[in-house]
């Protein structure tokens, strides 16, 4: 399979990505890992203009601590946030999440930012972002500014990203005191989309009851979905209420039927794999083993 | 897969009926069409280009209002076809007055095949009911602006 023609660019900063961008005036994409957009092209789903490929661009793949946030630059694969001792103790619910994406080749050349860009609501990196509520910076004609997950993903494949801006990094908070986190997902084979993922993060008062929760559900609406029925249950009536927040999630999605799996399937399996993800993020934030 | 659902129209059954079988109408409504040629009493050809962000295509395609009833029920028969595959439906339509305005109830099939279907599989429903949302928002935008026009 071979894309259709389209013109190539290869800039050497973000200002640059960012002009070719407002110059092809809307039918221009932004490659970077590409293990989404290149099979797209192949297939001709996508048939772009011009592919602006960002690959070039030196120092854009660091991750790296500001303040109280994890920054992760455009280029960085997920295999280097796998991999990123930062990662994993700061936010250990992405690096959770990252070791499930795919295959080893796909992270290996796959990035984050590139992930959060083209949301696919099953996607885990999306969920990750929704359940903490992290930033895209995104660079546009004005500048760059910050947008919040929960402003980020509008529907399937489509973000709050005008035509003539381009990602530059993703920033997530770094984990709280007395926090747990859990990344659970269901797949039929190693490697493939999940039918449904769940991400969670539970922050624990010392006294045992629950002072935040955090729960995104994958693969059951057209962005990743924050569950925030189940996360109210949690807070207001602590752990024992793990039924009542499992319900509570199974009552607020309103899943699609397709060839994988029918709507009332990922109801159930949204609601066994949140009850799981709670448990271990609320063993983890006791600090013991999950 | 299944199209179904209600949508309440600020119109009565015989205006709605009007509106859903103006030609002009149809073409300003239907997401992504970019031409609508009358085919005949009630029948359309159009084009169209429908997708969701990169992934879009273009289809030419074969509108068909059949089993008229007017003002309560009648079927839509779409048929589209493009380089990434096929769309073909019967939807049966009915309207009910109900008070001021009118109560649309649809319940059909559709059925989307090659390589969209192949690859998109996770996300047609999903996309569906989208498209049916925005031709929606978009008949009430025209009920909206009727009075003006007239």
């Amino acid at each position: 399979m071979k894309p259709a023609p389209f013109a190539y660019a290869a800039p050497a900063s973000f200002a640059e990505a960012q002009r070719l961008l407002a110059e092809a005036g809307g039918d221009a994409k932004v490659l970077a890992g590409g293990q989404s957009l290149v099979p797209l092209l192949n297939m001709r789903l996508a048939r772009p203009d011009l592919i602006v490929d960002i690959n070039r661009i030196e120092g854009a793949a660091t991750i790296t601590e500001d303040g109280g946030r994890v920054r992760i630059e455009a280029l960085a694969r997920h295999h280097m946030a796998e991999s990123s001792p930062l990662v994993t103790s700061k936010v250990p619910l992405l690096a959770e999440a990252v070791a499930q994406i795919g295959h080893v080749d796909i992270r290996n050349r796959g990035t984050l930012v590139g992930s959060v860009a083209h949301a696919d609501p099953v996607a885990e990196i999306p969920a990750v972002m929704t359940a903490l509520n992290g930033e895209v910076e995104v660079l546009g004609s004005q500048g760059s500014r910050l947008v919040p997950a929960s402003e980020f993903f509008v529907t399937y494949l489509t973000t709050a990203l005008a035509p003539d801006e381009v990602a530059t990094a993703i920033l997530l908070p770094a984990l709280p005191p007395m926090t747990g986190t859990a990344f659970v997902e269901f797949a039929r084979r190693h490697g493939d989309f999940a039918i449904v993922g769940v991400a969670c993060q539970i922050s624990l008062h010392p006294d045992g009851g629950i002072r935040e929760a955090r729960i995104a559900l994958a693969g059951v609406s057209d962005t990743p979905f924050r569950a925030r029925g189940a996360e109210v249950e949690l807070v207001s009536r602590g752990l024992g209420a793990v039924p009542e927040a499992v319900a509570a999630v199974r009552e607020e999605i309103d899943p699609e039927s397709d060839i994988h799996a029918p709507a009332d399937y990922r109801r159930h399996l949204a609601g066994v794999l949140a009850k799981r993800a709670i448990h271990v993020a609320a063993r983890r934030a006791r600090g013991e083993a999950a | 897969m299944d199209v179904k659902g209600q949508e309440s129209l600020p119109a009565s059954p015989g205006e709605a009926w009007d509106l859903l079988n103006d030609p002009a109408v149809l073409a300003a409504c239907i997401p992504g069409c970019k031409a609508l040629h009358p085919e005949g009493k009630g029948a359309y050809r159009m084009e169209l280009e429908i997708g969701i962000a990169a992934v879009k295509g273009r289809y030419q395609g074969h509108v068909e209002i059949r089993d008229p009833l007017a003002p309560t029920a009648y079927t839509l028969h779409i048929e589209a076809q493009g380089a990434q595959g096929f769309l073909a439906a019967d939807i049966p339509i009915r309207l009910e007055g109900r008070g001021e305005g009118t109560v649309l109830t649809y319940d059909g099939t559709a059925e989307v095949g090659g390589l969209i279907a192949g690859v998109g599989q996770r996300m047609i429903a999903g996309v569906a009911r989208i498209i049916t949302r925005q031709f929606f928002d978009a008949l009430a935008r025209q009920i909206a602006a009727r009075p003006a026009s007239t």
